[in-house]
């Protein structure tokens, strides 16, 4: 028909976002008569902006207290005049009722001149829960869309340009703007990393609030910008080696290197370390670009089943009869019924099927121990304790190594390793279990412990070991004790053809244990730290 | 027949056997001879597996009196002493703040990631406040069909909830009190996260889950029919 209504539905989508922010739904009077004409409009954007950063500096968790401090710091530009009280309400209006709808979706009707009035979804942010159950704020697609679109160049050449830009920097010597520019290839890469993390959960708990046309856009927009990328920035890391030999050579020549030159060094190796931190995490955002297909694929086939599935009319089969139940008596059976469906199952005490697996012990012993102190209660701290033990005996043991490998950074073997720690006070807690020999095999299977890499990955951390090997919580661990991990950046490991054996004894009541381990020996190679 | 009774223990602990808590039972689950051995205990003892790419869950028959909740320990949840008028309050509680995360009649049952606690309250004083309405216009209530009235019970309620104050000094009278006890008698089975200084409810996966794989089957509904039976209309 007219050519220039080609894309008019997505032009719309501009519209419709300006819409959800202007014509707001939800609305509050009570809050909205604190502000005067398009004030809120201002201060909902700026919430807007505030998230985009958070999202993308990544080391602060956005929250509502964090938006709530946003507001009460650029309330007293706007001398609203606003208390803490008010400022709270405000923040949770903003975001909960106005930016998330309380929820549920917000659609806006947009014409397609290809297929007439079609409902365009508005999703201007997201949230997760963080490890402390406190829910975490980040811009979606659309909304890096929309804020990019009022002020920032077109999302699509953003990459590209940050790129461009730090090409030209580092060939005019800028060093200074170009580890900034650098820091932002990082960002940005990091961006897509969350939003592909955060597709992954969205498509995980529901995949039906994904749309085929979110994947497709991501996926696309992802290869597009690896594809495009790696052979450039591979281009811009020989620049600059190029610019660290000529440092070289000209500190050969003067014999001494200027201020000037000291700081361009450090920049120089500060770009260095961004630009391996940005192509590492090309690879990572490679494989996993291929795991999601596989996720997402899986899900979509579990879904077109489950949309075969017919569902009642809950509203009509269950509230309606409960609003005109007549027997009261009967209300204990049909919650039960309604309710005990979706509760953990508990098991009638005396017909436990969970006794077959208890330690077994004579009748009237079970009796004694269920009128005195109940044998229930102790297996919890046992249990914990037992955790904990583990936990601990796991970061002494990486401790040790990286100890270890500080001293014998030329590289050295398991066995001489074992033959050093079999010696201190801790051993025996080592031999438990055998934690020592699974953590040794899981770090075979891992082939390298690389701090940088696992810096990257912080979110990955978990704090709270399970008592089960966890190199990021042994990583963690360490941390505190040595900020910078006794100078190792990484230490590789690979198997040896010779064959370690590894004898140990244990005294348990009174008898000895002689216990024999063989197994190939394992190299550790190490590097330190620049 | 060690590893299936493995599996029926864990789930006999937690109800669930997953993929990242469980994974060595959740892949030994996949495994054709165990599942079937599981079949024959799931005929037998009376329960459900309900299988999601991700977890596998047991769910108690409605019947099962071995393994069902015990009534004794869903009224610990409100009250030592609870009145039946209460555990009616709170089971009707729950099933409003089911229907208003999952009452999606289309294929996509699921209407929202979380839900503010005062938009549940404000749902409850409409759908109450519509059974005290209806109650007091006496033309409707001559007219109505049996599945078109409020039944006495409801409409007790009903008035109980208007009488109970938004706010209060002593805030187990208040409507936002008995919300909130609901809540956290969900919370307390891993079905619901109550967040945001107890504003905000979130479904856990093993509630989506469960809801989306069993709860809201239409196989169920006679199921529900027979429930009410005696008692509904």
């Amino acid at each position: 028909m007219y050519e220039f209504l080609t894309g008019f539905y997505e032009r719309m989508e501009f519209i419709a976002v300006v819409d959800s922010i202007v014509n707001r739904k939800n609305k509050n009077n009570e809050i909205e008569d604190l502000f005067c004409d398009h004030e809120l409009d201002n201060m909902i954007m700026s919430v807007l902006l505030f998230i985009m950063e958070k999202t993308l500096l990544e080391d602060d968790d956005c929250t509502i207290d964090s938006i709530s401090d946003f507001l009460m710091n650029t309330s007293e530009i706007y001398k609203n005049g606003l208390s803490q009280n008010q400022i709270e309400m405000l923040s949770r209006y903003i975001v909960k009722d106005i930016l998330q709808n309380k929820g549920e979706t917000r659609t806006y009707n947009a014409m397609d001149f290809g297929g007439g009035i079609k409902p365009l979804r508005i999703r201007l942010i997201n949230d997760k829960l963080n490890n402390n159950n406190k829910v975490i704020f980040s811009l979606s697609d659309q909304g890096y869309n929309f804020l990019f679109r009022t002020k920032e160049v077109d999302k699509e050449l953003g990459f590209t340009m940050e790129e461009l830009k730090l090409r030209e920097l580092i060939k005019r010597k800028n060093y200074k703007k170009a580890v900034e520019q650098s820091r932002e290839l990082v960002r940005m890469l990091l961006s897509k990393r969350n939003d592909l993390n955060r597709f992954e959960h969205s498509l995980k708990s529901s995949i039906f609030s994904v749309d085929v046309a979110e994947y497709e856009s991501l996926i696309n927009d992802t290869h597009g910008i690896l594809e495009q990328e790696y052979q450039i920035m591979s281009d811009i890391r020989q620049m600059i080696d190029l610019s660290k030999k000529h440092l070289r050579e000209e500190e050969l020549s003067r014999g001494f290197l200027d201020n000037d030159m000291k700081t361009a060094k450090a920049e120089i190796s500060a770009i260095s370390k961004n630009i391996n931190n940005t192509i590492n995490f090309q690879r990572i955002l490679i494989v996993k670009l291929v795991s999601l297909k596989t996720v997402y694929l899986e899900i979509l086939k579990e879904a077109f089943s489950q949309q075969q599935v017919k569902r009642f009319d809950f509203e009509k089969e269950i509230l309606g009869r409960l609003e005109s139940l007549d027997d009261l008596a009967r209300i204990s059976d049909i919650r039960k019924g309604l309710l005990s469906t979706l509760f953990m199952p508990q098991v009638d005490e005396s017909l436990n099927l969970l006794r077959i697996y208890d330690r077994q012990s004579k009748l009237r012993e079970l009796m004694e121990q269920q009128t005195g102190y109940s044998e229930d209660e102790t297996v919890p701290d046992s249990a914990t304790q037992r955790i904990e033990r583990k936990n601990f005996a796991y970061v002494l043991l990486f401790q040790s190594l990286f100890e270890f490998a500080q001293l014998h950074y030329e590289g050295f073997t398991l066995a001489e390793f074992f033959e050093n720690i079999r010696k201190a006070l801790n051993f025996d807690l080592l031999k438990e279990d055998r934690l020592i020999y699974t953590a040794m095999l899981k770090l075979y299977e891992y082939e390298i412990i690389d701090i940088d890499q696992w810096k990257l990955m912080t979110e990955d951390i978990s704090p709270e070991g399970n008592g089960e090997f966890d190199l990021s919580f042994c990583l963690y661990s360490i941390e505190k004790t040595s900020k910078n991990f006794y100078g190792i950046k990484s230490i590789r490991v690979t198997k040896s053809d010779d064959i370690y054996t590894f004898k140990t004894q244990t005294k348990s009541q009174d008898m000895l244990i002689n216990e024999t381990v063989q197994m190939n020996d394992l190299n550790f190679e190490v590097i330190l730290s620049e | 027949m060690n590893e299936a009774l493995k599996i029926f223990k864990r789930l006999l602990e937690n109800g669930e056997v997953n993929d990242s808590n469980d994974t060595e039972l959740f892949l030994l689950f996949k495994d054709n001879k165990i599942r079937d051995i599981l079949q024959q205990f799931e005929t037998e003892l009376e329960f459900k597996l309900v299988e999601t790419p991700h977890a596998v869950y047991m769910v108690p028959d409605i019947e099962n009196d071995v393994l069902c909740v015990s009534m004794k320990s869903i009224r610990e949840g409100i009250s030592q002493n609870a009145r039946l008028l209460e555990a009616y309050t709170q089971c009707y509680i729950i099933m409003v703040l089911l229907f208003m995360f999952y009452g999606g009649k289309n294929n996509d049952p699921k209407q929202r990631p979380f839900l503010l606690l005062r938009d549940l309250t404000d749902e409850l004083d409409k759908r109450l406040g519509d059974a005290l309405k209806w109650e007091n216009t006496t033309e409707n209530a001559s007219e109505a069909t049996l599945e078109e009235r409020y039944s006495v019970n409801f409409s007790n309620i009903a008035r109980e909830w208007a009488d109970k104050p938004v706010y209060d000094e002593n805030r187990r009278k208040t409507r936002s009190f008995i919300v909130i006890t609901a809540c956290k008698l969900l919370e307390k089975e891993k079905l619901l996260l109550i967040i945001d200084e107890e504003r905000e409810i979130r479904p856990t996966q093993k509630l989506d889950d469960l809801m989306f794989y069993y709860y809201l089957g239409e196989q169920r509904v006679s199921e529900i029919h027979a429930l009410f039976a005696k008692g509904g209309y």
